[in-house]
C-alpha cells in the first residue's frame, strides 16, 4: 500500500480540505484566481532570477562577474520563494486531500527538492571558490553541470505545476459570478 | 476576420486529435506559455531591480545584455504560444472585457520595456563609470516592476472568465 492511500493520511488532509480556510478560499470570489496569479509572479521572479544566473554560469554573459551577479539574483530568488511556498500552501489547501494523494504533485514536491540540493550542493562547494572563476568566460564543469541540472529541474517544475491544474481541482461553482460588469 | 483565424488550418491542426502532440495540445502550450512568460518576466524584473538601485556591484552592461535578451526571446515564444491558444477560440475571446484588459495592460508594458532598453543601450556605460542613474529611469524600472506581475494576474482571471464561459 502507498502511502497516500493510508487512512490516517488521506483523513489529515481531508481534515484540511474542509476546513475554514479552505472553505473560504473556495466559496470567494476570485482569490483562487488571484493566489494563482500570485503563485505565478513568483514563479517569474524565481525561475527568471535563477536562469540569468544560469547562463551565467553556463558561460554566456561572459562579461558578467559571477560572483556580484550571483548574489544580486539570488538575493532576487530567495525571497520569490517564500513567496512561492506560502501562496502555493494556499492553493493547496482547498484541495488537499486530493493533491496529497496525487503522484503529479508528489513528483513535484521531488524535483523541488531536487532543485534545492542541487542549489545546496554548487553553494557549498564550487561557490565557495567563487573568486577563483568569478571573471572566467567559462567556469568549471562542475558549475557548469550545476547550470544544467538547475535548468532541467525548474523547467520539470514549472510543467508539472501546470500538470496539477488539470487533474486535482473542481471549480467552485461560486467562482467568479459577482462581477459581471468586468466580463 | 476573427472567424478566418479560428477556421484557419494551424487553428484547426492546434485542437485536433490526430497527433499526441496535438491531442495534448492545451497543455504543451500552457506549459510552453509559462515557461517562456517566467524567463521573459523575470529577466525584466532582475533588470527593473537593478536599476531601482538593488545590486549595485553589478555591471548594469553585463547584466543589461543577457537580461535584455532572455526578455525579447522568451517574449517572442510567450507570443507564439499565446497565439496558438487564441486561435481556436479567437470569436469568444476576443470581444471579451478581461481579454482586452489583459492586452492594453501587457501593451503599456511592452511599451515601458521597450524605452527601459533604450535607456539601457544608451547610458548603461555611463552609469558602470560611476554616473548617476537618472529618476526618468528609475520611474521606467519601477512601472515596469508593477506592470508586468499586474500582467500574470490581469492573464489569470482572464483565463478564468474564458473557462467559465465554455462550460
Amino acid at each position: 500500500m502507498s502511502f497516500w492511500e493510508n487512512p490516517t493520511y488521506a483523513e489529515f488532509w481531508l481534515e484540511i480540505a474542509r476546513g475554514d480556510l479552505a472553505t473560504w478560499i473556495q466559496l470567494t470570489p476570485y482569490v483562487y484566481a488571484v493566489f494563482e496569479g500570485i503563485h505565478l509572479v513568483g514563479a517569474a521572479f524565481f525561475f527568471g532570477s535563477i536562469f540569468l544566473l544560469d547562463l551565467r554560469l553556463l558561460g554566456f554573459a561572459p562579461q558578467l562577474l559571477a560572483r556580484p551577479a550571483g548574489r544580486f539574483l539570488l538575493r532576487i530568488a530567495g525571497p520569490a520563494f517564500v513567496l512561492l511556498a506560502l501562496s502555493g500552501t494556499l492553493l493547496f489547501v482547498p484541495s488537499a486531500d486530493r493533491y496529497a494523494a496525487s503522484p503529479v504533485f508528489l513528483l513535484k514536491l521531488g524535483a523541488i527538492a531536487a532543485g534545492g540540493l542541487n542549489a545546496l550542493a554548487f553553494h557549498v562547494s564550487a561557490w565557495r571558490r567563487v573568486d577563483a572563476w568569478s571573471s572566467r568566460a567559462h567556469p568549471p564543469w562542475t558549475v557548469r553541470g550545476a547550470a544544467v541540472v538547475s535548468v532541467v529541474v525548474w523547467v520539470s517544475v514549472i510543467a508539472l505545476g501546470r500538470g496539477m491544474g488539470y487533474e486535482s481541482r473542481q471549480l467552485p461553482p461560486a467562482d467568479l459570478e459577482a462581477f459581471p460588469a468586468f466580463d | 476576420m476573427l472567424e478566418a483565424i479560428q477556421d484557419s488550418a494551424l487553428s484547426q491542426l492546434v485542437v485536433s486529435d490526430r497527433w499526441v502532440i496535438t491531442a495534448n495540445s492545451k497543455q504543451i502550450l500552457e506549459t510552453l506559455h509559462f515557461t517562456a512568460f517566467a524567463l521573459q518576466i523575470g529577466a525584466a524584473m532582475a533588470i527593473s531591480l537593478r536599476l531601482l538601485g538593488f545590486g549595485r556591484s553589478v555591471s548594469v552592461a553585463a547584466l543589461g545584455r543577457p537580461a535584455f535578451r532572455t526578455a525579447w526571446l522568451g517574449f517572442a515564444a510567450v507570443f507564439v504560444t499565446g497565439a496558438l491558444q487564441f486561435a481556436p477560440i479567437a470569436t469568444e475571446v476576443f470581444y471579451r472585457p478581461s481579454f482586452r484588459a489583459k492586452l492594453a495592460v501587457l501593451a503599456i508594458a511592452l511599451i515601458t520595456l521597450v524605452w527601459l532598453h533604450a535607456h539601457v543601450r544608451r547610458r548603461a556605460g555611463a552609469w558602470d563609470a560611476g554616473e548617476r542613474i537618472h529618476g526618468s529611469t528609475k520611474a521606467l524600472a519601477a512601472l515596469s516592476l508593477a506592470l508586468w506581475p499586474t500582467v500574470i494576474v490581469v492573464a489569470r482571471l482572464m483565463y478564468a472568465f474564458v473557462q467559465m464561459a465554455s462550460r
